[in-house]
């Protein structure tokens, strides 16, 4: 068992890759906390923003022409494209060694008015996320996600107080729970016997 | 139909047929769809999802951790513990458990009030740090974000390179 580890065996095991993707779903929503509390204008993602910002309208033309729709809305049939493809992957090389993560799996919005969600996600290269969530920061294009974002947290934040509050009067709510359980239970994986403890 | 639930017995086994028709018209439930889409990991879902089917037969379990670990998540009131759990007693019955049976011993103490478990604090994070080359406003965000300590914040930024994101990444672990 002590052979070495040669990653052109390597299996993808199911649960390394569950791990990229929690990975991947812990950066997008720190990102959008982030996006929740400050102002997208004024916000730095790494030392080298001022960079990548410049380099992705030079590269990226279609992003910088007004009103930006390109980069609001991302195609990912462009993206994906021979020929995004093969503009992307020069502009990724130039931060092998600059950016750590440059080449990690990252999940960006498509649409960037939006908040995260199953449809409006994709998955991209750490550096393309910066590339495009810094020029949406800089060109105001995250101002309305700011506002989701912020109101969004609001929300939670009420949530929780209603949550603590009903902590304290536990009792009364007890039945309507007990209705929708049910349905958790259906899917739930300790369905069968298991829950007995015997003593 | 909506009161087949008060009928629960020891007896699980009829749980898969009733549990499609009861009103819906909940204040407010962990395992609704919009509950749970705040919570954004798989995992946690899954483990929510698990416990409050568990709930759903009024059965408390207690189970003793000697010397817990008691890891809380920075973006949910979620704890996870890390201990060998020895079960203690089963209580069947409704929420009053705790005040009848255990009032007075050790386990119900600890036990019924997870709002009492500390959040961990990384014990290395004392003394200052140089902060040059590390951008004072991101400290202080990273600070508010995870709620750390300063010479944290700056240890992380430092350690991401100026990376914002896994700076607090990083510090939330």
């Amino acid at each position: 068992m002590a052979g070495q580890f040669d990653p052109n065996q390597a299996q993808n095991l199911v649960e390394i890759e569950k791990q990229f993707a929690v990975k991947a779903v812990e950066h997008a929503q720190t990102y959008w906390n982030i996006l929740a509390k400050i102002p997208p204008r004024e916000l730095k993602l790494t030392r080298y923003d001022d960079e990548i910002f410049e380099h992705t309208l030079r590269d990226f033309p279609e992003f910088a022409t007004a009103p930006h729709e390109r980069l609001i809305a991302l195609d990912e049939e462009w993206m994906k494209s021979k020929e995004g493809k093969e503009r992307w992957r020069v502009f990724i090389n130039t931060y092998e060694k600059k950016i750590t993560d440059y080449n990690f799996g990252s999940l960006i919005r498509t649409d960037g008015t939006k908040e995260y969600s199953e449809t409006n996600t994709i998955f991209v290269t750490r550096i393309q996320f910066y590339a495009i969530e810094i020029s949406r920061n800089r060109l105001g294009l995250n101002d309305k996600a700011h506002e989701v974002a912020k109101e969004e947290a609001r929300k939670e934040r009420e949530e929780k107080e209603k949550a603590e509050k009903k902590k304290a009067g536990k009792k009364k709510s007890d039945k309507g729970k007990a209705g929708q359980m049910g349905k958790a239970g259906r899917e739930g994986e300790w369905e069968g016997g298991n829950h007995h403890v015997s003593l | 139909m909506s009161a087949t639930i008060e009928e629960v017995t020891s007896d699980h086994s009829d749980h898969e047929g009733h549990d499609h028709d009861h009103d819906h018209d909940h204040e407010e439930d962990p395992t609704s769809a919009a509950a749970l889409d705040k919570i954004q990991s798989r995992s946690e879902r899954k483990a929510r999802k698990a416990s409050w089917a568990w709930d759903s037969r009024r059965y408390l379990f207690l189970f003793v951790i000697a010397s817990p670990d008691v890891y809380k998540s920075q973006n949910s009131d979620t704890y996870i513990v890390f201990g060998e759990a020895k079960c203690c007693a089963a209580i069947g019955s409704e929420w009053g458990w705790k005040a009848t049976t255990l009032e007075n011993s050790e386990v119900g103490k600890g036990g019924d009030n997870e709002d009492d478990v500390p959040e961990l604090e990384a014990p290395e994070d004392d003394g200052p740090i140089d902060e040059t080359g590390v951008d004072p406003k991101d400290i202080e965000l990273v600070m508010a974000q995870v709620n750390c300590s300063r010479t944290k914040a700056v240890r992380v930024l430092k350690e991401s390179g100026g990376d914002l994101i896994n700076a607090i990444m990083a510090a939330s672990e």
